[in-house]
């Protein structure tokens, strides 16, 4: 099984790294954490961390990172490759995991750009080791769970604008919906509206706190939507 | 949970078939969802949540974590703050305090956090607090409807009495004839608009569905009642006056209206009888004018001794029904001299009679030493004198007359109205329902609530509530000010730091606690002014910090769970107070007043007792039994007496003291102030009032008072000196807390050079520059300091002293803070003194487990310069994502090859 998730994460990462427009996201990807850095981090008297830019950073990534993964499923059954790729001997859950690892490595990538931010910051101030390591825990764990919403997206379509549509609307509603509701409710409601939202489990990494809650609400939601993923490539044999 | 599927055409599947897989990937889903649910379920019950920050600046603090695992009930936390999309400042800071509301929320399952953003969740959380808390509130919501309600009825009963009276002033009623009963329509008419504005205020005091003030709204429904009351009293006696009056006047065989009739005939006649004697003006002259006025002076006296009688029978109808007074008849236009006067009518008679007497005092000098041609001119003048009295007699008649007419016809109307009057008067059960009502007002509860419903109005507030208690936290104690890190002179906006952990965990502390944590006993030394005083004696001497001026600092250390109370050496008879159940005494010893000045007429001593050796003892007493004292010294300036002479600096009377048990000297005659040494001249330097009245003061060395208190801005104000001495007496130990740095910007001067900077100061073209020869000492200065006592291995007393004992006065902490920059603007008052006020008493009453943490110092992105800031700019923008970008651009040439 790990040999074919292998073979399906390189020839992924093939795709994306041999074709200029990985480096074109990547491009458009740094100005804007560039410019959420010049904005809210490296100003005189502000807090020495990147909690600022790491927050806006996973708002951002709402609408980014469905853009990434918009194609790795659709694009297969839109060119009709997908019908090679279930005739090899791989199983859905192979091309499932082998797809995420592609995009999740590609956003790892992504990601270790910023750490040139860091170098910045621990120039001006003296910047805590402690909320750096879980910031970027945090980033790394909110980017499998962003992909996987992303695979699964676009494991429902053929056409790629869809599966990106649907992949931030999704998105949308464990952040930024629930968020705006729990600022509507009290009490009980907005406690469980609380925990739905990623951002607000994001944040505890970002504030440097490490909470198992949080973590284990990443691992599953990451494990749960590419579940759903193979559940809806597997629904193409039967549909 | 897998699907089996042998073949890839679906379309070739039977229609059950595909039914069955459809169901067992549903089920499978839901499962898969269940056990999403289960597994964070699980793990929200049993967690690990630990602050990898370094500086645990989301965490909660130690106290904190203290404060809420000994407390298991219910704690409400409620966070008002506008909903502000456009202020990213404001956003960032409820943010912050969302993060750490949250954090509570973690860690206390008793903790719960609700949100206020909207009116309506702002009433609701009003009307569910003056519920629980403000039990006396709905006693005073009933006097508000009781007063509601004896309003409609006033203003009904005020309506009806107007319509009457408006009745009756528009025909040719009795009581229209008073100018007086124009005047109750005036009132009831203001008094009926006057219920009406204060009804109207009371509705906005105590909205229906806002936030109360019910002290306020009740207030004013005393203050409106009693001026109407008044009214209504004075209405009440002048229409019982009127009755009377009716009732003498309108009876047929009124003996008055009959004098009134004899009066007006008999003054007549009287005068007339006079011109008989004299003559007319224009008749003949006589032959012997002596002859006619013999016959005048003669007839005089007894003309004016009726005159008189018939004024006092008038008078006496007065005395006995004084509203005839008012009526527009009881006044006579008349002529006096060259004057027309309106006096009353009796008065017309009296002035009557006396120019009768001068009339006949003249006839009486001119009979005896005339010639004939003066008699002829003293009887000419004579006619024109009777004639004179003649007009006013007639006038009198007139209006008399007029008077007994008016007054004797009573029409039915006025009548019926003052048949009301009558008894316990027209408006009598209305004064009774006021003054019931007033009575009820005195009477109400003091509200619980006290100033919590003003508080709950504004913005940026955090309320608690906890063990039947609630507390409102306010934005400048969840957000104080800090340094600006811009410099003294920065115009950049304030600059805020979160100290949530400790204006939070305080509030939950001190609602959370059966007990007070001690019970602050104010210990002064205030001489009680003579009670027969010279005014050429100067006023009594006063403590620099006196114990009412504390009036700030006691709100705020009752708000703390503390409990203050006041003991007076200057008073012979004050007791030592007793502590609180549950509670040890820890002594403020404020600066005693100083010795009163002689008397300047007399030897003798100065009045008044003076502080001595006696009272020190007092506090040595309590000292060597172990007492914990804070001991305010502050830098002092005494007026020069009555007659002049120069300003001094009195010695602070615990020195001596302090220096020989404990080894701490109070040099409380050098004030530390804030330079700025001019570079270019020699012994010069500025003073900004600003700094001259706010010294900042932060260095804040290791000690469980003053420590958390770094990275706050911590302002004083007349700080003096104190140090440690190098060898300190036997089993003290002595540290100090707050340290002025050892600065050149900071000098320690003296009362002459204090005079001449203060001079300067005020000196418009000195522009603030001081020159001083020599040059006072500078820095460093111990300003705060604490010192232990052992005996026997044990703790045997503990005192802090406070150099800068006046930053704790009202007028400092009330007052707010001139804020750097061009722009005249202010801060809020400098309420940090009070906070390690606070914390002292906790590190005396050995309990720092309570002190607060005070805000994290977080570090810091540090200044950087412009031209570095650009390249890092372009670094960040250009060039790095370029750096990524290139490998793509050689990738696409490489692959188009």
């Amino acid at each position: 099984m790990i040999r074919n998730v292998a073979a399906l994460t390189q020839r992924e990462l093939a795709t994306n790294f041999l074709s200029p427009v990985a480096y074109v996201v990547a491009a458009v990807f740094l100005v804007a954490t560039g410019h959420l850095f010049m904005g809210s981090t490296l100003v005189e008297g502000e807090e020495a961390s990147l909690r600022s830019m790491l927050d806006s950073m996973a708002w951002l990534l709402v609408f980014a990172l469905p853009l990434l993964t918009m194609r790795v499923l659709s694009d297969e059954f839109a060119s009709g490759t997908i019908e090679t790729l279930m005739t090899a001997p791989v199983t859905d859950v192979e091309v499932v995991i082998g797809k995420f690892l592609g995009v999740y490595v590609m956003y790892l990538g992504l990601l270790a750009t910023t750490l040139v931010h860091v170098v910045l910051l621990s120039a001006y101030g003296a910047t805590d080791a402690g909320v750096l390591i879980l910031g970027y825990l945090g980033m790394i764990l909110l980017g499998a769970f962003y992909v996987a919403v992303g695979v699964f997206a676009s494991a429902l379509t053929r056409h790629q604008l869809v599966a990106a549509i649907v992949g931030i609307l999704i998105l949308a509603v464990l952040t930024l919906v629930v968020d705006a509701l729990a600022g509507w409710y009290s009490g009980s409601w907005r406690s469980v509206l609380a925990y739905v939202n990623v951002l607000h489990h994001f944040q505890d990494f970002s504030k440097g706190i490490f909470d198992t809650k949080s973590l284990f609400f990443f691992l599953s939601g990451t494990a749960f939507f590419l579940f759903l993923a193979v559940k809806a490539l597997e629904s193409r044999r039967w549909r | 949970m897998a699907v089996e599927s042998k073949g890839n055409d679906a379309s070739a599947m039977s229609s059950g078939r595909r039914f069955v897989i459809g169901a067992n990937v549903t089920i499978a889903i839901v499962v898969a969802a269940l056990l999403l649910v289960a597994v964070n379920w699980i793990c929200s019950l049993k967690y690990v949540r630990e602050d990898m920050a370094s500086f645990s600046h989301y965490g909660l603090s130690d106290r904190t974590k203290r404060v809420l695992d000994g407390y298991s009930d219910e704690i409400q936390i409620a966070v008002l703050y506008a909903s502000d999309e456009e202020d990213e400042e404001q956003q960032e800071r409820v943010s912050r305090l969302t993060d750490y509301c949250d954090e509570l929320e973690a860690y206390a399952s008793g903790v719960q956090v609700r949100y206020v953003t909207k009116a309506s969740q702002r009433e609701k959380l009003v009307a569910r607090i003056s519920q629980t808390f403000g039990g006396e509130a709905e006693t005073h919501k009933g006097v508000l409807e009781s007063f509601d309600r004896l309003r409609s009825e006033l203003d009904a009963e005020l309506g009806q009495r107007l319509g009457e009276a408006m009745g009756l002033m528009g025909g040719e009623s009795w009581l229209g004839d008073f100018p007086l009963f124009a005047n109750v329509a005036s009132v009831l008419r203001s008094d009926r608009e006057s219920l009406k504005k204060a009804a109207e205020e009371i509705a906005e005091l105590a909205p229906e569905g806002g936030i109360p003030k019910y002290a306020d709204a009740t207030g004013r429904a005393k203050t409106a009642l009693t001026e109407i009351k008044g009214h209504f009293e004075a209405i009440t006696k002048s229409m019982g006056e009127l009755a009377m009056l009716a009732e003498e006047t309108g009876r047929p065989d009124s003996p008055n209206i009959k004098m009134l009739r004899q009066v007006a005939i008999e003054a007549n006649e009287a005068v007339a009888s006079l011109r008989q004697l004299t003559g007319k003006e224009g008749d003949p002259m006589p032959a012997d004018p002596a002859v006619a006025l013999g016959g005048l002076k003669d007839r005089g006296p007894e003309v004016g001794s009726t005159l008189e009688a018939l004024v006092r029978r008038v008078d006496d109808f007065a005395r006995n029904y004084p509203m005839v007074r008012q009526h527009p008849n009881w006044r006579a236009q008349t002529r006096m001299g060259g004057l027309i006067m309106q006096i009353a009518v009796a008065d017309v008679l009296e002035r009557t009679s006396q120019t009768l007497a001068q009339l006949r005092l003249g006839i009486l000098s001119m009979l005896d030493s005339g010639t004939p041609e003066q008699l002829q001119i003293a009887l000419v003048n004579a006619r024109q004198e009777v004639a004179l009295l003649e007009s006013n007699a007639a006038a009198c008649e007139v209006l008399l007359t007029d008077l007994a007419d008016r007054l004797s016809s009573v029409d039915e109307a006025s009548r019926a109205l003052l048949e009301a009057s009558r008894g316990d008067g027209l408006l009598a059960a209305q004064v009774a329902a006021i003054d019931g009502l007033i009575k009820e007002i005195d009477d109400l509860p003091e509200l619980k609530l006290g100033s919590v419903a003003d508080e709950l109005k504004e913005d940026n507030t955090v309320v608690v509530e906890a063990n039947g208690k609630i507390r409102v936290i306010g934005f400048s104690d969840v957000f104080p000010m800090r340094q600006s890190i811009g410099g003294p002179d920065s115009s950049e906006d304030v600059k805020r730091t979160f100290n949530g952990d400790s204006a939070i965990g305080s509030g939950i502390l001190a609602l959370t606690q059966d007990h007070p944590f001690a019970t602050v006993v104010l210990v002064s030394f205030e001489p009680p002014a003579p009670q027969q005083r010279s005014p050429f004696m100067p006023p009594p001497p006063r403590s620099w910090i006196p114990s009412r001026a504390l009036s700030l600092l006691r709100k705020r250390l009752e708000a703390g769970n503390f409990v203050v109370k006041d003991w007076n050496l200057a008073t012979p008879d004050a007791v030592q107070p007793e502590p609180d159940e549950g509670a040890e005494n820890v002594y403020v010893v404020l600066p005693p007043a100083p010795p009163a000045a002689p008397n300047p007429f007399g030897g003798g001593p100065p009045p008044g007792p003076t502080f001595g050796e006696e009272h020190r003892a007092k506090v040595r007493e309590l000292l060597d039994n172990d007492a914990r004292m804070v001991f305010l010294a502050t830098w002092e300036i005494t007026s020069a007496g009555p007659f002049g002479g120069a300003p001094q600096t009195p010695m602070y009377g615990y020195a001596s003291m302090l220096s020989e048990d404990w080894g701490i000297d109070v040099d409380n005659s050098r004030r530390v102030v804030w330079i700025e040494p001019d570079r270019r001249k020699a012994n010069t330097f500025m003073v900004a009032p600003r700094r001259f009245n706010h010294m900042p003061a932060g260095r804040f060395l290791d000690h469980p008072a003053g420590s958390p208190l770094r990275g706050t801005r911590f302002l004083i104000n007349d700080a003096c000196p104190l140090a440690i001495r190098d060898a300190l007496p036997e089993g003290i130990t002595a540290e100090a807390v707050l340290r002025i740095p050892d600065r050149e910007n900071y000098i320690g001067a003296r009362l002459p050079e204090m005079m001449r900077i203060i001079t300067q100061i005020q000196d418009v073209r000195a522009e603030g520059k001081v020159t001083l020869v020599p040059f006072p000492d500078h820095g460093p200065f111990d300003v705060m300091v604490t010192a232990e006592r052992k005996r026997d291995g044990k703790g045997a007393g503990k005192i802090a002293v406070m150099g800068f004992g006046a930053s704790v006065r009202d007028d400092f902490l009330g007052n707010p803070v001139v804020a750097p920059g061009e722009v005249l603007r202010f801060d809020p008052p400098p309420t940090e003194n009070a906070d390690l006020f606070v914390n002292t008493l906790y590190w005396l009453g050995g309990q720092t487990q309570w002190v607060a943490r005070g805000p994290v110092p977080v570090p810091r992105v540090e200044a950087i310069s412009e031209g570095t800031e650009s390249g890092i700019r372009a670094f960040v923008y250009v060039i790095w994502p370029l750096v990524v970008f290139a490998p793509g651009v050689v990738l696409w040439w490489v692959r188009r090859r």
